[in-house]
């Protein structure tokens, strides 16, 4: 008897615990990321949309046969032929949607927060 | 291929004024000549002649009746018409290479160049669509 009622108690504390972990879960947000890497494959951006920390480094590499580029607001990689990266560096918060300036119906987005 | 898509390119280059059109015609040049580089590293690597076929062969003939007759053209008649010869002209090589070529390569690099230069086209293809539908017929 003894021990049920412990358990049912114990039972109790967890669900509690429980509760208040699910609760406060959303404003954990979990640590954005210090870096990124965005691939260029068969004419698109992989990830699509990265979400980083502010002074972040993303670094685009191109797998295609044919020369891309990602140019943004603020930032543009050049011209990138297969094979090769760039490195950007997000050093202000803020939404920067980009493209191919080559084939201008790849796009992406970078979110720095 | 690159021989058909370049000389038509430089054709657009040299007869029309329109943005759309000489965009399309700058990135035909730049990345067919990358797919162009690739295949002939490859070739190289695998120690085999590129050779003309019975597609090639039709492909170059269709190509320069094309150019005689749009040589004559100047203006949106000039725009459309090389609009649509490059979106014809990327559908059959898109079909050809995805429904014969790479279902019967063998050779795993070669099938792998063959993947790429096809959804190369495929972008091509499309944006040719768009060409075709903003410059009007």
């Amino acid at each position: 008897m003894t021990s049920s009622a412990s358990r049912a108690g114990s039972l109790r504390c967890s669900r509690r615990s429980f509760f208040v972990a699910c609760s406060l879960a959303p404003l954990a947000r979990p640590a954005l990321a210090e870096q990124a890497t965005i691939e260029i494959l068969q004419f698109a951006f992989a990830p699509t949309e990265a979400e980083v920390a502010v002074g972040a480094t993303v670094t685009f590499t191109n797998l295609d046969l044919v020369p891309h580029t990602a140019t943004g607001k603020g930032f543009d990689t050049g011209s990138l032929n297969k094979g090769e990266s760039r490195v950007i560096t997000f050093s202000e918060a803020g939404d920067f949607p980009y493209l191919c300036a080559f084939h201008r119906h790849m796009k992406g987005r970078i979110l720095v927060r | 291929m690159w021989r058909v898509i370049s000389t038509s390119a430089h054709l657009a280059l040299a007869l029309s004024d329109d943005p759309k059109v000489r965009e399309f015609a700058e990135l035909m040049i730049s990345d067919h000549e990358a797919v162009n580089r690739a295949a002939l590293d490859l070739l190289k690597k695998l120690k085999a002649e590129p050779q003309d076929n019975a597609f090639s062969q039709a492909l170059l003939k269709g190509a320069r009746d094309s150019w005689t007759r749009m040589a004559k053209l100047s203006g949106k008649e000039f725009d459309q018409s090389y609009a649509a010869n490059e979106l014809a002209y990327h559908q059959t090589v898109n079909g050809v290479v995805g429904g014969a070529f790479i279902p019967n390569v063998e050779n795993g690099e070669l099938k792998s160049l063959l993947g790429s230069a096809l959804s190369t086209f495929q972008a091509h293809e499309k944006h040719a669509e768009h060409m075709v539908a903003d410059i009007g017929s």
